[in-house]
């Protein structure tokens, strides 16, 4: 490639990923909770994205491109390297029944804190996820927060997508549990279970 | 009817919810779930609980600003790699996650622009914070990567169409208020999951009218509407977009990292800029300078506390 060749591109490049890097910076300190990490994982994501630049299509979503290289780059390096045991091994998380917490009438008082905003309280939602097991809370973030379609989530998540479906159904049950203890406990609904 | 009725059975939609939730049923298996819908009430409470979950995790994460040193590094990672492609015998080897010194020798840094861009960037993050981040899951069938929106034929012409029918007093009546707050409580909960705010003009003598959402070309948009006496009906919408979908023929103006797309029709300016992956337009008659003076003002409109 020439001199004037590699500039071009390099310019093709920070014009359609530079406008990414507050947006990838979240979602990387999201993943990975240490800051070191998180950068490590921003520029590890512009790395692979700008080798792999040709291959992106011109005029497509540059954004989802993007997150899904840094899904993939956390999941296949960080998380594997470092990711703590699950608390319940993954073949029993796909087992589990869709509710997390059957038997127990918490919609209603969930429902009450959400019409009242409750989730503003600071940190109530990123503890709720911090909660949920690992696959659950990727799920969650990729679709959810980062507005991965399942497809792009799959291929971020290195899963199929039936299981991206499936683990975000569970994932959002959980979550909404998780978030209506925390509304009891902060006395945010005025009622405890009924 | 006993709690295991919730189960996902027969009879209960269970995971098809999260599906209809995020548009992802094909026609004949949306309706059996909105005919299901329709007559359990047990699954009503569920997708409402569903629906202020995800409302909750894309409302209510933090968004820390980056590292200052963030982008300077990333560009530093890049040129290291444009070294190592360009000569390997030169170049040092890169280790791609070291922390890497900038070793760009130019006297104008590449970057310094993307810093000032990604500055200016949380700055608008932080004013749209109630609004979280994250973007909608796209609804259908996508390949892996996804194009974004259906290119408009001309997505100004789609904004003059639109701002016209708010001249005309087609502004539903259920958009008209002059509070902002119920203008993002209409945002949110229409589901609109990027980022959009409503601006305080006061100060200038614009008062806002109303808002809500809506669909421009096909696309869902927050919008705004704001009445001046001197400059009648002033409108802003926000959407998903690029400005690399914007038509030719706009006079660009840059001012500290942001460009502005400036378009006349007739004796309305309609100006555009892009706010990370949401693309502004705000248009009005009148001075073409005053319009694009506001859209400048507010594209950089200081944050107030956290932006510091």
């Amino acid at each position: 490639m020439t001199d004037q060749a590699r500039e071009t591109r390099r310019r093709a490049f920070e014009a359609e990923a530079l406008p990414h890097l507050r947006s990838l910076w979240t979602a990387a300190r999201r993943l990975a909770r240490e800051d070191a990490d998180a950068e490590d994982l921003v520029q590890e994501t512009y790395l692979r994205a700008y080798r792999t630049f040709d291959n992106f299509v011109r005029g497509t979503n540059s954004r989802s491109w993007l997150f899904t290289i840094l899904y993939s780059v956390f999941i296949n390096r960080y998380h594997r390297q470092r990711r703590a045991p699950e608390s319940r091994p993954l073949e029993d998380l796909e087992r589990q029944p869709l509710y997390a917490r059957d038997g127990e009438d918490w919609e209603a008082p969930f429902l009450a804190a959400a019409a009242r905003g409750s989730w503003g309280v600071s940190g109530t939602v990123e503890a709720a996820l911090r909660k949920l097991p690992q696959v659950y809370r990727h799920a969650v973030l990729a679709v959810d927060v980062e507005g991965l379609t399942y497809e792009e989530a799959a291929s971020a998540l290195s899963c199929p997508i039936g299981t991206v479906r499936s683990r975000l159904a569970r994932a959002r049950r959980q979550l909404a549990a998780e978030l209506a203890d925390y509304a009891r406990d902060l006395g945010l609904t005025g009622s405890a279970h009924a | 009817m006993t709690r295991d009725d919730r189960h996902a059975d027969d009879h209960h939609p269970g995971e098809l919810l999260d599906a209809w939730l995020d548009d992802r049923l094909e026609a004949d298996e949306r309706r059996r779930v909105e005919q299901h819908l329709a007559a359990c009430e047990r699954c009503r409470l569920q997708l409402a609980v569903l629906r202020a979950t995800v409302a909750a995790v894309r409302t209510g994460l933090p968004t820390p600003p980056p590292p200052p040193g963030l982008a300077a590094r990333v560009g530093a990672a890049l040129d290291a790699e444009d070294a190592r492609s360009g000569d390997a015998a030169v170049a040092p080897p890169s280790p791609p996650l070291a922390p890497s010194p900038i070793r760009r020798p130019a006297a104008v840094p590449r970057w310094r622009w993307a810093l000032a861009a990604a500055a200016t960037v949380v700055a608008v993050a932080v004013v749209a914070y109630w609004l979280g981040s994250g973007a909608a899951p796209g609804p259908g069938v996508a390949p892996a990567v996804t194009p974004g929106p259906p290119r408009s034929a001309d997505l100004v012409d789609d904004f003059d169409a639109a701002y016209a029918e708010l001249e005309r007093g087609r502004l539903p009546a259920a958009f008209e208020t002059a509070d902002a707050g119920e203008v993002e409580n209409r945002w949110q909960r229409a589901g609109l999951d990027f980022r959009a705010r409503v601006f305080d003009l006061e100060a200038m003598g614009i008062h806002l009218a109303g808002g809500g959402a809506t669909t421009v070309g096909g696309r869902r948009a927050a919008v705004t509407a704001y009445r001046a006496a001197a400059a009648g009906l002033l409108a802003c919408w926000m959407f998903e977009g690029a400005a690399s979908e914007l038509p030719g023929g706009a006079e660009v103006r840059e001012h500290d990292g942001f460009e502005f797309h400036v378009y006349r029709r007739g004796d309305l300016t309609l100006v555009f800029w892009q706010e990370g992956d949401v693309l502004c337009a705000l248009a009005g008659r009148g001075d073409p300078e005053g319009v694009l003076d506001l859209a400048v003002a507010k594209a950089m409109a200081p944050t107030a506390g956290r932006a510091a």
